[in-house]
């Protein structure tokens, strides 16, 4: 064995987080490659001209996504379902003008977890809109597989054109949906 | 085997010194979110069992902010405010029914963590089930500096319904159109 590979095989024993999760990688790649993941994902978030198209591709097929709104609860079973209901042509009908551009205050990622605060602002046909954010992921197989939200408009008048949208698109259910 | 030149020597001995200086300072990161997910998951414990100790993991200066546009909603500014606000909560429930709290996610990062959970129990106007997510930043001596409190409406959907009918009105000045902001006094 050379002096450089005793030198490589001493700096891996150094390194911290050796238990390893069950796919084999320890939690220290696990955050790593969830962190890579969602630093290109709030990228998107922070480009004031992102489609869906651009969103989707980092969801799993699985998604479980659910928000916390005033207009209640509701939940996205599945990545289709998701796209199905932000696609641009479906967004069309929405009257909003929803290009917002986001401050991102924290992102902290732990393993396959990671949780996102962020400001987003945009205009709407009310004036201005503004949001606080509140969103907690799991990650599966390089993919966000679930996410919660929570969100804090500063518009009010968005919650019931919101609500309105989300009633005729058959996904609010009032606050008895799970 | 050939015997390592002096400046393979030179090389390796350099690639030794990163390697340690780098796991040193990952080691002390990990160290530190150990620490921080110890007194979340302590913090969490208090706040299951409604335990008035649980102020002492606040700092004096802690901030509270809470997104709600209700009469809860903002930023509090002092430990007595963030004591007083809890207070008001807490008069909300019939605690002697039961409160249960279930910790659904964790996410810790060095000296920032970030907890999702779900509460049931009996709020004065009926059952109570929500959801709740929370960010805390916390000092090198356990206490928290700010928390960030998130719940879910659903269970205040009546309640915030009438209170946007209310806002639905326009103001009279641009300025009774904000938000509550300021902490409110203990």
């Amino acid at each position: 064995m050379t002096q450089t590979m005793r030198g490589l095989l001493f700096a891996m024993a150094l390194a911290p987080g050796v238990a390893l999760a069950d796919d084999g990688k320890s939690h220290e790649q696990l955050t790593a490659e969830t962190r890579a993941l969602m630093e290109q994902y709030f990228a998107i978030h922070q480009a004031n001209d992102f489609t869906i198209d651009e969103f989707i591709k980092f969801y799993h097929e699985d998604l479980r996504a659910t928000y916390y709104r005033p207009t209640g609860i509701f939940t996205f079973t599945s990545a289709q379902q998701y796209y199905d209901t932000y696609k641009p042509e479906r967004l069309t009908t929405f009257d909003f003008d929803y290009k917002p551009w986001t401050v991102s205050l924290l992102m902290l990622v732990d393993g396959e977890n990671a949780v996102t605060r962020y400001v987003a602002h945009a205009r709407t046909k009310d004036g201005e809109y503004r949001n606080h954010y509140i969103h907690m992921y799991r990650v599966r197989g390089g993919k966000i597989v679930e996410f919660h939200a929570i969100t804090n408009p500063h518009s009010r008048a968005h919650y019931p054109r919101n609500r309105k949208f989300l009633h005729d698109l058959g996904l609010y259910k009032g606050q008895d949906q799970p | 085997m050939s015997a390592p030149t002096g400046a393979s020597s030179l090389a390796c001995g350099a690639l030794l010194l990163l390697s340690a200086t780098w796991a040193a300072s990952a080691a002390a990161d990990a160290s530190q979110t150990r620490q921080t997910r110890a007194w979340t998951e302590q913090y969490f414990e208090r706040m299951s069992a409604a335990d008035a100790s649980i102020a002492d993991f606040w700092a004096d200066d802690v901030v509270l902010f809470v997104n709600n546009h209700g009469p809860w909603g903002g930023h509090y500014g002092s430990k007595a405010s963030v004591t007083q606000y809890y207070r008001d909560m807490a008069s909300m429930f019939d605690v002697e029914k039961g409160l249960t709290f279930e910790l659904l996610q964790t996410v810790v990062e060095g000296r920032h963590s970030s907890i999702r959970f779900r509460v049931q129990g009996q709020h004065k106007s009926g059952a109570y089930d929500n959801h709740y997510m929370q960010v805390y930043a916390w000092n090198d001596d356990g206490k928290l500096t700010r928390i960030e409190n998130f719940y879910g409406w659903g269970p205040f959907a009546d309640f915030h319904r009438q209170a946007l009918a209310k806002d639905q009105t326009p103001p009279r000045t641009p300025r009774q159109a904000l938000p509550k902001t300021l902490g409110r006094a203990p």
